[in-house]
């Protein structure tokens, strides 16, 4: 039985991880994740995969060049929807 | 042993298809059952990734791993973002798939089943797939380069000018082309109207909740907008049972013109977090979620197809639009078969997204077979329907007359049963006033849905709220396009003008946003108005309008894809998108030939103003109809002319294609192939 439970949570966690991931609510944390690598920022600590976003008062003070949750989220929106984004 | 059984596995597969398909296609008045379709679908699909796919991979585009992508490359965290290719097939198919395999497969099936549903297989398979799938193959080995620009650097520079001229053009004629559907959808329906007016405020909410509660937080704002649409959808009966808010809700098509006009210039000019993304993730998700609920409905409900395989209005007598199946089926049908406009998205965001090259055959190739089988989905939801139900809400009143006993006296004679009553009947049921005259394709596909789900959930008590959802689902994604497209649209009027007087180039500008919004609003707002206006329901000249658009961009797509396998040196293997390119530009230039010239009135738009302009002069029009008929006339003039700047941006591409073809293959040229240059790839195979 816990085989299969354990297996169930794996599906359920991936199809999760699929789910935000496509709808774009991952998208800050990838961000940070990416500005991190780049340091840009001082390594935030990385939030977990579902975890709440991260404290990103922490990884933009200092670090102006990293954006915050609210500029990232327009900039991402106004960039998505200046080129051809839903087809017929 | 293991190949022996994936061979013999194969073989079943394959067999599989063919049986169903042969079932379909030789069926002779037995009752027919959906799951063949569906079995005929997925078999052929499957048997077509794995080997054709498979063959373009290997033997055309020699795709190779090794080479890092644009988003290995110039990964910048934001446009250039490498992606897990399941999460990049999610995005790609969610991009491609709007209203267009739903409202084509459903006006098709005026022919019967037969056609459409091959040229949606077939077609797809060998074409659509695979223009999408070279597509973004050449646009990943240009740093994701758009197809204009593609076509700038491998055809020549006109050819680019063309592509360009191409995308406005078809943009104009799309967005007019949704808003009719939406427009015919709605009209005369309190129920309906109400739905679609409360999932503005409630995207704007969504919006607000996004942008200062809680930024970001996609999913969270979905789930509080997808309750609410829910509530919005239930909502709208009791809307509709209240004789003063129905009374103000029952709108005329020109009234739902001019609201939709002014919702598309907001959503254009006002800023991009506050409307138009929220609508569009709400969209996104009943989308997706209508999609799954219609194939697992017809997967357990199973319906019996009504429609015949071939009707008589394969002779382009068919009420819903005229015109003979070859070329009309195949430009009604463009997306779920072949859609030039897929070209776009292949060569915007998501060759900037992939991680590897050898992820291209998934997302290009898989996500428009996915397409295709939401087309396949479609045609069943239609075919399910009685035939006599399909027309009356189909047909416009000057064919089959404004009352249900004049349209059932008219579709009897054309042989297939329907009588008043069965009219008056579903029409209650789903709580409008009148199902007739509907043309657009939404409201039928919408009965079919509500039929198919009813029986599944709820049985015929819950028809009308099962309707009213496919109707707002279908709704919601067309407004969707109408508002992203304006956006766009607004931003290529703001480049070309910016040419003229640079600060109406400047995107921030306001007075700019302003203007340029209203320029392109007037432009396809000129053609929705024509649309709702026409007495043969606008469906008739502005859907042929758009197909034969799309597929020309799908012709300038498969052109720019050939000369860049010439290029490669891969002429053996040009058929694979020569020979799709060659039906498109055979179908493009004859339905664009037979729409302007055709002496039948209802398809020839000039001989259709030739014969109003001679009842005119023969005072044959009432005093109170002259001006009406005289804007008639222009609009068909107009629409010839459109027609015919389609047809000369083909004819002049592929002349300037063909020039370049001889010029390489005489070696009087040299091939310059315009790529980025190869850099091995950092990373271990796979994500």
């Amino acid at each position: 039985m816990r085989p299969i439970l354990r297996s169930v949570r794996a599906v359920l966690r991936h199809a999760w991880w699929w789910l935000r991931q496509t709808s774009g609510d991952a998208a800050y944390e990838n961000y940070l994740r990416w500005a991190a690598s780049r340091e840009l920022a001082a390594p935030p600590a990385l939030p977990q995969q579902d975890a709440g976003l991260p404290a990103q008062g922490a990884a933009n003070r200092g670090h102006p060049s990293v954006l915050s949750p609210e500029a990232f989220h327009e900039e991402l929106l106004k960039r998505r929807y200046a080129q051809t984004s839903r087809c017929c | 042993m293991k190949k022996l059984g994936q061979f013999l596995i194969w073989i079943a597969v394959a067999l599989a298809g063919a049986a169903a398909l042969g079932a379909i296609a030789f069926e002779r008045g037995e009752p027919l059952n959906a799951t063949w379709f569906i079995v005929a679908a997925v078999c052929i699909y499957l048997v077509a990734f794995r080997f054709y796919s498979a063959f373009v991979s290997a033997r055309v585009l020699a795709l190779d791993p090794s080479r890092a992508t644009p988003a290995e490359r110039r990964d910048d965290g934001r446009d250039f973002v490498p992606t897990n290719k399941w999460v990049l097939m999610g995005h790609h198919f969610a991009a491609i798939a709007g209203p267009g395999p739903l409202v084509g497969p459903t006006l098709a099936a005026q022919f019967g089943y037969l056609p459409g549903t091959l040229w949606l297989i077939v077609g797809a398979v060998l074409g659509g797939c695979v223009q999408d799938f070279v597509i973004l193959f050449c646009s990943i080995r240009r740093d994701g380069k758009s197809l204009g620009q593609m076509a700038r650097e491998e055809v020549s520079k006109r050819g680019g000018r063309i592509a360009l001229a191409a995308v406005l053009a078809i943009m104009i004629i799309l967005l007019a082309t949704a808003a009719l559907i939406v427009v015919n959808a709605l009209k005369a329906s309190p129920w309906a109207t109400f739905t679609l007016a409360m999932s503005i405020p409630i995207a704007m909410l969504m919006g607000v909740y996004m942008r200062y509660w809680r930024p970001g937080r996609v999913l969270e704002a979905s789930a509080i907008g997808l309750a609410l649409i829910l509530l919005d959808v239930v909502a709208g009966q009791w809307v509709a049972a209240s004789p003063s808010w129905a009374r103000l809700l029952t709108l005329s098509g020109p009234a739902l013109a001019v609201a939709i006009i002014i919702y598309a210039y907001a959503a254009s000019a006002l800023p991009v977090w506050l409307l138009l993304a929220p609508r569009d993730y709400l969209s996104a998700f009943v989308k997706v979620g209508a999609v799954w609920a219609l194939a697992a409905g017809i997967l357990l409900v199973r319906p019996t197809i009504q429609m015949p395989p071939l009707t008589r209005f394969i002779d382009g007598n068919g009420p819903v639009f005229a015109g003979t199946i070859f070329p009309f089926c195949f430009i009604t049908i463009a997306c779920g078969a072949v859609s030039g406009f897929h070209a776009l998205i292949s060569s915007g965001t998501t060759p900037k997204m992939i991680t590897s090259e050898g992820h291209a055959r998934l997302v290009g190739y898989g996500s428009m077979l996915m397409e295709s089988f939401v087309g396949v989905m479609a045609m069943v939801a239609a075919c399910a329907l009685s035939p006599g139900v399909y027309f009356a809400i189909n047909s416009p009143s000057a064919i089959v007359g404004g009352t249900a006993e004049a349209a059932a006296a008219t579709i009897s004679q054309w042989g297939f049963q329907l009588d008043a009553q069965t009219m008056h009947h579903l029409a209650r049921q789903v709580g409008e006033q009148t199902l007739l005259n509907r043309a657009g394709g939404a409201p039928s596909l919408a009965v079919g849905m509500a039929q198919i789900f009813s029986r599944t959930i709820g049985g015929p008590r819950l028809l009308g709220i099962w309707y009213h959802f496919a109707l707002m689902f279908e709704a919601l994604f067309i407004l969707t396009v109408l508002d992203a497209g304006t956006r766009v649209g607004r931003f290529m009027v703001q480049e070309l003008l910016g040419h003229v007087w640079k600060p109406l180039g400047q995107t921030a500008w306001y007075p700019s946003i302003l203007l340029n919004s209203a320029i392109i609003v007037s432009a396809w707002g000129y053609f929705l108005f024509q649309g709702v206006l026409d007495p043969l329901g606008g469906i008739n000249t502005l859907w042929p309008l758009f197909g034969i658009a799309n597929q020309l961009l799908a012709a300038v797509a498969l052109v720019v894809a050939t000369t860049i396998l010439i290029k490669m040196g891969r002429l053996r293997w040009v058929w694979v998108t020569l020979g799709p390119m060659v039906w498109l530009v055979t179908v493009t230039l004859t339905a664009s030939y037979q729409k302007i010239f055709h002496p039948n009135p209802r398809i020839g738009l000039l001989a259709y103003a030739n014969q109003l302009a001679a009842k005119l002069a023969g005072h044959a029009i009432p005093a109170d109809q002259v001006a009406a008929t005289q804007r008639l006339i222009f609009n068909n003039r107009v629409d010839a002319a459109a027609a015919a700047v389609f047809a000369g941006l083909v004819v002049v591409l592929l002349a300037e294609a063909l020039l370049e073809w001889y010029r390489i293959l005489a070696k009087r040229k040299e091939a310059v192939l315009h790529e980025t240059p190869y850099v091995a790839t950092r990373w271990a195979e796979g994500d």
